[in-house]
């Protein structure tokens, strides 16, 4: 792949590609007028035309004004982190069903900070994540019981 | 009048009050953490927001909003790093003035430069709003649709990145609006068998993705906050009387600012950092001493700090009078208010002017509590910058979480948070306008509704052009396109040259 910016175009091509794909699933009636494919088939064809435009740009003018900033091994790293976030958060979801809020928040919080955290004491990383975990009770407090909102309890 | 009144009533109750004394200092807090913006501020208030009622949320968000807005200032003077984009004019000259030993002077000229534009931004918001309001309730279709196309070419176009892909920000946004029912014949599109998605994705969980959890991510990947060392500072008090003394000094320079940051702030997508940097780009320009900008003068301070704050009341005013965001915040307002089934436009000072009226004063009420809280918590919020990002962000992911399920009491708007987070996320890293995203997905409906009303009613498309406001804004969209165009190419140009060099 040349660069970030063909990248880029490509996926939105797809998407907006795979998207229009979609729209003929949508049941379209003669007595509809318009319709209700014609809003998004505008929208997805114009947005593959700029996509294609954008593809076409970065041909014509090579990376010379396209700032190619260079990741350095700690940002790569970090941006793996980022990455694993989402993971992580996405299995919170999956398991506040089971765990409930309460629990699979704590479980998120304590692998987001083996994650990020800094490398110290025993004592001190506990001392911080009991901080967080009080950070999350206040919080849950304050949506149960004064914004009323039932959080998902779990099979507990 | 009485309408007047009957908003002072409301926004006088202390439960009110108090929401905006804690939104001032939540935004005040966020406000001074570098890499944490304002929008991300005002996103995380929102879950909260929609719980209370209508005015409540308002003023609450008012709250983070004015106080994120002059937060920005403390890490711009002492540690010359705006902590919000739209302080970072302010840093040319309140950074070099805080290192000639005057720290407390940058601060509250900073600080009085915010009161007072946030004050006369008001003060042509009142003034304002009604009048444009009253223009805009003959609009029919045709000139809602044209208006909707001019606010996404501008937030496009003056946003961040290229030309091209604010448009496709902007246009994919609409898209991801189109999602749900459809308007006219109800029919499903994109549902992908989901019944949660029969009313489409829900506003806040995208608004919070893409702004707060998106952002604070994109944070983590950027790496290393500097904190300031407050040890080595001298004062940051200063006296009161010398500080309006030194504003009144300059006072052509306040009002001419703050005219300037409404002004920009009533453009779609120009925003307080636009405004920021322009003000003080003019400031300089016309001052007899331009080559003293840069390196401590109060000028430079009072032009850049009376522009961002006052370009907050420049947004609300199409907001609010118009139902079109002039900026990400001012989106996440109408986003609130559309929570609560209130529509802002033409109807809105009309139809709802106690909410009307209780915003506006919300607006005055909360920079009164900016400046006080600022001047007697200065010390306490600049400890705020050393709180580490591995506590932070386990924090702010939670109450996303929380927020977002609050919103129908469900976890499918949490999978909507983590789809948002990654998608704007993905979009930052490659360099696609937020801003132009969420403004897409908040009037795609709009402007679906619009188009479709104005092409049943008469199928000839001509009139988009040929009736005179309709064609106005598009030309306007059109022009600028085309500015957008003539400044890609100009930037082009220089980065060949510099190459070249």
């Amino acid at each position: 792949m040349k660069n970030k910016e063909q990248l880029a175009a490509l996926i939105v091509l797809a998407v907006a590609g795979i998207f229009y794909y979609f729209t003929f699933n949508i049941p379209a009636r003669e007595e509809d007028g318009l319709g209700p494919t014609f809003f998004p088939r505008l929208l997805l064809i114009m947005i593959g035309a700029l996509a294609i435009l954008s593809l076409i740009r970065s041909f014509v003018t090579p990376t010379k004004e396209m700032k190619k900033e260079e990741e350095t091994a700690e940002q790569k790293k970090r941006g793996k982190s980022v990455w694993i976030i989402f993971v992580l958060f996405g299995v919170f979801i999956l398991l506040v069903d089971f765990l409930g809020f309460t629990l699979s928040a704590v479980l998120f919080i304590i692998a987001v900070y083996l994650l990020i955290g800094p490398s110290q004491s025993w004592k001190r990383s506990a001392r911080t994540l009991g901080i967080l975990i009080v950070i999350l009770f206040v919080l849950q407090f304050v949506f149960q019981n004064i914004l009323e909102v039932p959080l998902p309890s779990g099979i507990f | 009048m009485e309408n007047v009144l009957l908003s002072l009533q409301e926004v006088l109750q202390w439960q009110t009050l108090l929401l905006m004394f804690i939104g001032v200092c939540v935004g005040i807090v966020l406000g001074c953490i570098p890499g944490f913006t304002m929008t991300m501020a005002v996103a995380l208030t929102l879950p909260f927001s929609f719980t209370l009622d209508p005015l409540q949320g308002i003023s609450l968000m008012m709250g983070v909003w004015i106080g994120g807005a002059s937060g920005g200032l403390i890490s711009a003077c002492l540690l010359g790093i705006p902590g919000t984009p739209s302080a970072m004019a302010t840093t040319f000259d309140a950074y070099p003035m805080a290192r000639n030993g005057q720290p407390g002077r940058a601060l509250a000229i900073g600080l009085w430069s915010s009161f007072f534009g946030a004050l006369i931004g008001g003060v042509i918001l009142v003034v304002a709003s009604p009048f444009l309001a009253a223009w805009a309730v003959n609009f029919g279709p045709w000139e809602f649709f044209s208006l909707m196309v001019f606010g996404l070419t501008a937030i496009a176009s003056l946003g961040q990145g290229y030309l091209i892909k604010g448009l496709i920000a902007g246009l994919f946004g609409m898209f991801i609006g189109t999602f749900g029912l459809d308007p006219v014949t109800n029919t499903e599109r994109f549902t992908f068998g989901f019944v949660e998605m029969y009313n489409g994705f829900d506003f806040l969980p995208i608004l919070i993705g893409v702004f707060a959890f998106s952002q604070l991510l994109s944070e983590l990947k950027q790496g290393a906050r500097q904190s300031v060392d407050f040890g080595e500072q001298k004062s940051v008090s200063y006296p009161i009387g010398k500080t309006i003394k030194e504003m009144f000094s300059s006072s052509i320079n306040v009002v001419r600012s703050s005219i300037i940051g409404t002004i920009v702030g009533i453009l779609p997508g120009a925003g307080s950092s636009i405004a920021n940097i322009l003000s003080y780009d003019v400031a300089k320009k016309v001052s007899k001493n331009s080559r003293e900008f840069g390196t401590g003068k109060k000028d430079g301070i009072i032009a850049g700090e009376s522009a961002n704050n006052s370009s907050e009341g420049g947004a609300l005013i199409p907001t609010l009078a118009l139902g079109i965001p002039g900026s990400a915040v001012t989106a996440m307002m109408l986003g609130a208010l559309l929570i609560h089934g209130i529509q802002p436009g033409p109807y809105f000072i009309i139809s709802e002017p106690v909410l009307a009226y209780g915003i506006f004063l919300s607006f005055f009420i909360s920079a009164i509590f900016m400046l006080l809280i600022q001047s007697f918590g200065i010390r306490l919020f600049l400890r705020v910058n050393d709180i580490p990002l591995h506590i932070l962000l386990p924090v702010v992911i939670v109450l996303c979480a929380l927020g977002s399920f609050a919103i129908n009491n469900r976890m499918f708007d949490v999978g909507v948070l983590l789809l948002f987070g990654v998608l704007g996320y993905l979009m930052k890293h490659f360099g696609f306008s937020l801003p132009a995203f969420v403004l897409g997905v908040i009037l795609g409906p709009l402007t679906e509704q619009n188009l479709l009303r104005a092409l049943n009613t008469s199928p000839d498309i001509s009139l988009f052009f040929t009736r005179p406001i309709s064609g106005v804004l598009l030309t306007l969209a059109i022009l600028s396109l085309i500015y957008a165009i003539v400044s890609e190419v100009k930037y082009s140009k220089q980065m060949a040259q510099a190459k070249q060099e």
